[in-house]
């Protein structure tokens, strides 16, 4: 085989194999399932990150309301105990 | 934001022998075009014309960049068109070798052969939609 001849070969293998990578190029995905899969699992995550970050917030406020309702049942306790002492003056006992 | 993501790495790391392979392709390639008295001695350049063996220089360096580049970002597409690259590349090693020495460089040659049917299994199966 001369040189042409060689050539046109060569030619014929390189276009083939240019014909074959736009063949692949077009059927192949676009992104590996394990790189998507990677990247949701990111996602994920950070999303429950940010979820554990507020729980934590809303935890600390609920027990946060219920201190200041004790504190509120306590200080209406003593303002029922103070009514009923003054009452009781009013009434004329002697003795509170 | 890292430049390579840890499942890309993952990927990366399930092919080691396909990244250093593309490479040293993608190396051969360049040194292919920058500095060919280098490589003067091969059997491409002894059996290409100059013209062609530009041609041939560049293919292959396209061909090892598209691996990579497919291989380190996770994207089976230049992956594959890249593998449909090398594989004819290293047909046309093949068959310049035999067509300068014969049989004389069989073995040689058959490694060479048996690597083009390799990427060439690549690229149909990653065209075929695997990973």
């Amino acid at each position: 085989m001369d040189l042409s001849g060689f050539a046109a070969v060569v030619i014929g293998i390189l276009g083939s194999g240019g014909l074959g990578a736009i063949v692949a190029f077009r059927k192949a995905k676009p992104e590996t399932e394990s790189i998507i899969a990677g990247t949701l699992k990111t996602v994920i995550e950070e999303v429950q990150s940010e979820r554990n970050y507020y729980k934590g917030i809303a935890d600390g406020l609920r027990e946060e309301i219920a201190s200041k309702d004790r504190l509120l049942a306590e200080a209406y306790a003593q303002i029922g105990d103070l009514r009923g002492r003054v009452q009781r003056l009013e009434d004329g006992a002697h003795t509170p | 934001m890292a430049l390579i993501s840890a499942p890309q790495r993952k990927y990366l790391a399930a092919h080691p022998i396909a990244l250093w392979l593309s490479l040293a392709i993608a190396v051969s390639g360049a040194i292919q075009l920058v500095r060919p008295e280098l490589v003067a001695s091969s059997p491409v350049a002894l059996a290409l014309p100059e013209w062609l063996r530009l041609i041939f220089a560049s293919v292959y360096l396209i061909a090892g960049l598209a691996c990579v580049f497919g291989l380190v970002r996770g994207r089976p597409k230049w992956e594959a068109a890249g593998d449909a690259l090398v594989a004819s590349v290293l047909v046309v090693q093949f068959a310049a070798a035999l067509h300068l020495f014969g049989t004389d460089v069989i073995g040689t040659a058959l490694v060479t052969a048996l690597l083009g049917v390799g990427f060439a299994q690549r690229s149909i199966h990653l065209a075929r939609g695997g990973y």
